[in-house]
């Protein structure tokens, strides 16, 4: 909140600390916030999803990095675009289950920027506020693809 | 033949709050005659609190729940100040209440235009408001559009309610700020200008836009004045300190049974928890939660919610802004659906116009907080107000670090399941016999279920690829 709003690249650590592997995305925007730059806000929101609707409403594009359950093998690590994630058989009624994507939706009036996911497929969605071995393994990983995508997003320096 | 439906009225992938009923005409009217609220997650956010240092309590318990860091924030600060003895300058006080001042009236907002308007209206055509029930849609297409524009600008309005906040919380959530014995933040004047400014942008919108609709909602759906009204049993624990002393607060703590206008005293030693029907093991039920235990067993026979039923003198009891502005005299036409919506928008206001004064009372210069000492060994409760509701933390320090923490949320007290004595929990109580039109779409329901606001977004958040 306290960040500037007007950013080309928002990137965005999702999940709960306090359910293990569901941490993921939160532990890699906390290194990621470390190498400021310019352009770029990095936000560990957590679970605190419209805590961000500035963020949510002005963001030239969005990276988010969330545990993703996509079926793979626990800490395989994937890049998705908005429209990979299952968003079928949804009956809107409460933003008190509001996704990102669903903030996104309201706040910018349906219209979607860029937004590309990071997912960790977790192994351990349970109280606790350590990651499994196989999740802290592939950190270093997610941190690369993180850094790379948001070079591409942010291709024009302002 | 009697229908039996399941409302998910807050989810829709991981289930974290379910209503069931059952629809059967009694008396020849197709009604509600029976009904389980259930919450499907288990509290464990409070063992692995266990053995750690008792000032990680304020930055863990903010991650409870995404919707309402501060008040645990505030809860869990108020505890170690009471653990250590501390009174909080004035400068301290006012910052807490304003931070979370904001935090009430930005909630409210939202509540109304995006958590129960759809109950009501269609939405907007667009993503994600793909699908409603568009069942006893009573406004005419101007006062629908009018609706729907307002709740463009609630949006905007949610935004600068976070702002304000952030004024003086800094990071906004999960905000460092509050610390035992005060407040970080050393107050400006610019920052008192600032705040100044979106709480008057605030109260203008609350003033002509948001009581007027909470009120047109209130006129044109007046049967629900009738309907979802429940036992009549309102707690408070009381918020928003006003002075040093911890004397008088904005809103007084207080209860009162089957809507009674006249208000009891509050003590804190007639709160127990019961687990009958919850999967805790029977051993554990109607301690008080100073001493309370949160140990699962699971299956269990006639449990059916991860729920306690925290009960006031072993009563059930409502909690929330109706609550609220009863003990403070500012409202008591009833209990139903409508006078928790009006009590709510009439809250936003007093609160908006509070913050107003308490910026007044802010002195550039003076300390922010006292120094604390938390002892070793001990116990302390820290009870305040959520928007939603009664929110308390209990703590028990041995050598220094925590050995037990409970946790009793707002929602707890509304949507608990039947106690020890099968008393419904109180929101169970104010759907019972709500007329249902349509048993397959029973929007009556929603809206006896939207009106308390309940909140279980706390916990997992797991995206899912195709």
């Amino acid at each position: 909140m306290n960040s500037n709003s007007k950013c080309r690249v928002w990137v965005a650590g999702l999940g709960n600390v306090l359910m293990c592997d569901d941490g993921a995305g939160v532990e890699t925007a906390r290194i990621l916030a470390e190498s400021p730059q310019s352009g770029v806000v990095v936000s560990e929101v957590g679970t605190a999803i419209m805590f961000y609707t500035n963020l949510i409403s002005d963001a030239e594009s969005i990276l988010l990095i969330d545990a993703v359950t996509s079926g793979k093998k626990p800490g395989t690590v994937s890049l998705f675009s908005s429209e990979d994630m299952d968003e079928s058989g949804k009956l809107w009624r409460s933003a008190h289950e509001l996704s990102l994507l669903d903030a996104v939706d309201i706040f910018r009036h349906g219209k979607r920027p860029t937004i590309k996911i990071i997912g960790v497929e977790p192994e351990r969605i349970e109280y606790g506020m350590e990651l499994s071995p196989s999740i802290k393994k592939v950190i270093p990983e997610m941190l690369a693809l993180a850094r790379k995508t948001i070079s591409e997003m942010a291709c024009t320096n302002i | 033949m009697s229908t039996f439906t399941i409302i998910d009225p807050i989810t829709r992938i991981e289930g974290h709050m379910k209503v069931d009923v059952t629809v059967d005409a009694h008396r020849g009217v197709q009604q509600v005659v029976d009904v389980h609220v259930a919450g499907n997650l288990f509290r464990g956010f409070e063992n692995f609190l266990v053995g750690r240092e008792p000032t990680d309590a304020q930055h863990i318990t903010q991650r409870i729940c995404g919707v309402c860091p501060i008040p645990h924030g505030m809860a869990a600060v108020m505890t170690l100040d009471a653990a250590s003895k501390t009174a909080i300058p004035l400068n301290g006080l006012i910052q807490r209440n304003l931070v979370l001042g904001a935090n009430f009236v930005e909630s409210h907002i939202l509540h109304f235009y995006l958590l129960s308007a759809l109950d009501y209206i269609d939405g907007p055509a667009q993503r994600p408001w793909l699908s409603s029930w568009s069942i006893d849609r009573r406004f005419n297409a101007d006062q629908t559009a009018g609706l729907i524009g307002h709740y463009l600008k609630a949006i905007e309005m949610k935004r600068k309610g976070q702002e304000a906040a952030a004024v003086f919380g800094g990071k906004q959530p999960h905000s460092p700020a509050y610390i035992p014995g005060g407040f970080t933040n050393v107050p400006t004047q610019e920052q008192i200008t600032m705040f100044a400014q979106y709480a008057d942008e605030l109260l203008d919108f609350i003033n002509n836009v948001y009581i007027p609709d909470a009120e047109a909602l209130a006129s044109v759906y007046e049967d629900y004045t009738e309907i979802g009204g429940g036992y009549g049993n309102l707690l408070s624990f009381g918020c928003f300190d006003e002075d040093v002393a911890g004397k008088k607060k904005l809103f007084a703590p207080g209860y009162v049974l089957k809507g009674s206008r006249k208000k009891s005293t509050f003590a804190e030693a007639q709160i127990t928890e019961q687990v009958k029907y919850g999967w805790y093991k029977n051993s554990t039920s109607k301690l008080k939660p100073s001493k309370g235990k949160t140990e699962a067993t699971y299956p269990k026979d006639d449990a059916y919610s991860w729920m306690k039923s925290p009960r006031y003198m072993n009563a059930p009891m409502e909690v929330g802004p109706l609550a609220r502005m009863w003990m403070s005299g500012d409202y008591n036409e009833g209990v139903s659906v409508m006078d928790r919506q009006l009590a709510r928008a009439y809250e936003a206001q007093k609160i908006t116009e509070a913050m107003k004064r308490w910026l007044a009372q802010i002195r550039v210069g003076d300390p922010v907080f006292n120094k604390t000492s938390i002892p070793a060994k001990g116990t302390a409760f820290g009870l305040t107000e959520a928007p939603r509701g009664a929110l308390g933390h209990w703590l028990k320090l041995e050598g220094g670090k925590i050995a037990a923490y409970q946790v009793i949320t707002p929602t707890c007290w509304n949507c608990s399941p039947r106690d020890d004595k099968k008393q419904l929990g109180p929101m169970e109580k104010a759907i019972m016999g709500t007329v249902v039109q349509d048993p397959e779409r029973p929007v009556e329901v929603l809206r006896v279920v939207h009106s308390f606001d309940p909140c279980l977004d706390c916990a997992v958040h797991v995206m899912r690829a195709k």
